[in-house]
């Protein structure tokens, strides 16, 4: 028997997962732009971070 | 990154590589959602010269000729850090001439199939490759029996056994 904190965990982990999916099945094209995306936030932590920036890419 | 990818295919053309594919996180991408990293690989096959020697001078040469500047051990080509591997084992090379066509806008590339990128990163067996198996696993189709002819024939059903044994 689950609990109702359980089943609202699992409910959670599910949409996780059919959010991933549907980011599996995003163009290589839209894939790219959250990928820079994605390398300036991670230069934002780095910055704070006291650590080396990551190359962010110029898509062209 | 179109601009990237037809100077990579530039390479073929001119015969200064007899092929090349990208593998590595960039190739996963075609295959399975966005993860953060910082380079594209492109793995190349040289030809041999008459004497047999392989040499990656005329490769880098074009590259900087087409304005490719260096920073650190790779390359900036058209904005896109790009790392450049030859094929260093018969997977790798494998994985190179038996990389299928993918379109980026326009711009045809060579991307190595995702059965090839799970061996690869199993062989290479970092943490990082062992999540990207997991990615790949989930969110790939993957032909389970190319998977594990190619898994055979490289040696590598042990460590495929260890990964999922690893796994929840």
């Amino acid at each position: 028997m689950k609990t109702p904190v359980q089943e609202i965990a699992e409910e959670i982990f599910r949409r996780k997962q059919v959010a991933r999916h549907a980011a599996a099945r995003l163009s290589i094209e839209e894939k790219l732009r959250i990928l820079v995306e994605m390398q300036k936030r991670a230069n934002e932590v780095r910055r704070s971070a006291g650590r080396p920036e990551m190359f962010v890419w110029h898509l062209t | 990154m179109e601009q990237t990818l037809r100077v990579l295919n530039e390479l073929s053309d001119r015969k200064l590589v007899e092929t090349y594919a990208i593998g590595g996180a960039m190739a996963a991408f075609f295959y399975s959602e966005v993860v953060v990293t910082e380079d594209l690989d492109a793995f190349i096959l040289i030809p041999s010269s008459s004497s047999g020697l392989v040499t990656m001078a005329p490769v880098y040469d074009f590259l900087k000729g087409r304005g490719a500047t260096e920073r650190r051990e790779h390359l900036v080509i058209a904005g896109t850090l790009v790392q450049l591997i030859p094929a260093y084992d018969s997977l790798t090379e494998e994985a190179l001439r038996q990389a299928i066509e993918k379109t980026v806008g326009k711009t045809p590339t060579r991307v190595m199939r995702a059965e090839h990128l799970i061996a690869i990163a199993l062989k290479t067996g970092r943490a990082k490759d062992h999540a990207r198996v997991a990615l790949l696993l989930e969110e790939a189709d993957i032909d389970a029996a190319s998977l594990t002819d190619i898994l055979s024939r490289h040696d590598l059903l042990d460590r495929w056994k260890r990964f999922k044994a690893s796994q929840p």
